[in-house]
């Protein structure tokens, strides 16, 4: 893993897109192996993605190891729209963490493939702290802070923060894949980047 | 300490601060450097803070010498089942609002980007402000609940604004990191 320099900042480290549908998607944001940690840093998802179909769905996000296991975390998220705020109770260690508490309804229009501002957007604020085998280190965790905003079919929009810890001790030092998924429904015209802005 | 010109790795920007530890810092606060060249732009302070007891995290902002201490103003939410708000105008910032869990595998993350623009008197004149995200484990029985909390403040006494200080109001910091990205230009 390596970033390129330009002169107008960083290149992505990933980017990748599918016109096709899924119901989750999974992409790498660290470097770990196994039970060898991954890099320290600070790294940034974004992206956006459209709905084949006006249901309503949660968007939720997962963390993996290597092998393709989810690391449980525990969350907390706040939505709000024109009218209310909500947020979830208290989530106790999770395999999936929902982003927006609302379950909106998505595109009022079926075409899936126009881009027509009913789009979810979402950008991740990601501290990634492995512990390390010195003595006199503290925890490690993952730190993922959100930002979503989506269009209901009533035209209201919603827009969701959501907080998310894994814990990572020395036999959890492996995270090195996020997932997104949507808890019914598909994805569908999915972009996702990710940027690490800095690391040890 | 290098500061002030970015430092890249092959990863991205090194971070210039790095405070940590395991067995507690002795103190009922840890201080970390955010700006200490008086340059304006861009610092984030990616932080972890599990205090000794049951404590609130607070803020105090800082001269270069620990010797001013800058008032501040600011308004903080909380999201919990409902969303309440606090505000302030004070020497020092609210980040949590509730008290901390000290349980191990517990305690405060966050993640707090301050902007400096002109820290001197200057016209156009403009200062420094600051805005943060957090998530907390809840003092309490084991597994009391958790919240979020968001703020925006900003710095309203003249001149540097180089340290912050995070304090474990009414008790001491036992594990913490602390690591400061600087995105500062000129």
């Amino acid at each position: 893993m390596s970033l390129t320099f330009k002169s107008l900042g960083i290149d992505d480290y990933l980017e990748q897109s599918t016109t096709g549908t899924t119901t989750s998607y999974t992409f790498d944001i660290n470097n770990s192996s196994g039970t060898t940690a991954g890099d320290s840093g600070f790294i940034i998802v974004m992206g956006s993605w459209n709905t084949t179909a006006d249901v309503s769905t949660q968007f939720q996000t997962s963390f993996l190891d290597s092998s393709g296991n989810i690391i449980s975390t525990k969350y907390r998220t706040t939505s709000t729209n024109t009218t209310l705020t909500r947020s979830s109770t208290d989530k106790s260690f999770s395999t999936a963490a929902s982003n927006n508490y609302f379950e909106p309804h998505n595109m009022s229009s079926a075409s899936s493939t126009a881009f027509d501002g009913e789009r979810h957007h979402f950008m991740y604020h990601i501290s990634f702290n492995p512990q390390t085998s010195s003595s006199g280190q503290p925890m490690g965790y993952l730190h993922c802070s959100g930002h979503y905003i989506v269009t209901e079919t009533s035209g209201n929009i919603v827009i969701g923060y959501c907080d998310q810890i894994a814990i990572q001790k020395n036999s959890t030092n492996k995270i090195e894949q996020m997932k997104i998924q949507t808890s019914s429904g598909f994805m569908t015209n999915l972009r996702v980047k990710v940027y690490r802005l800095g690391a040890r | 300490m290098p500061i002030g010109s970015y430092e890249f790795t092959e990863h991205g920007v090194k971070p210039f601060e790095e405070e940590n530890g395991a067995t507690g810092a002795g103190a009922t606060s840890v201080t970390v450097d955010i700006n200490n060249i008086q340059q304006k732009g861009i610092t984030l302070c990616d932080g972890f803070i599990r205090p000794a007891a049951g404590a609130r995290l607070n803020m105090q902002l800082w001269d270069n010498t620990l010797v001013n201490q800058k008032n501040v103003m600011y308004r903080m939410g909380k999201n919990s089942t409902t969303s309440t708000y606090s505000t302030g105008s004070s020497s020092e910032v609210r980040i949590t609002n509730e008290n901390i869990d000290p349980d191990t595998d517990e305690g405060c993350f966050f993640q707090i980007w301050f902007k400096f623009g002109e820290n001197q008197t200057s016209t156009p004149y403009e200062d420094v402000s600051f805005h943060w995200r957090c998530f907390y484990f809840l003092d309490g029985a084991a597994s009391a609940g958790v919240h979020q909390s968001e703020g925006q403040g900003k710095v309203i006494t003249a001149g540097d604004t180089s340290k912050a200080k995070f304090i474990a109001n009414g008790s001491n910091v036992n594990e913490y990191r602390l690591r400061c990205y600087n995105f500062l230009s000129h």
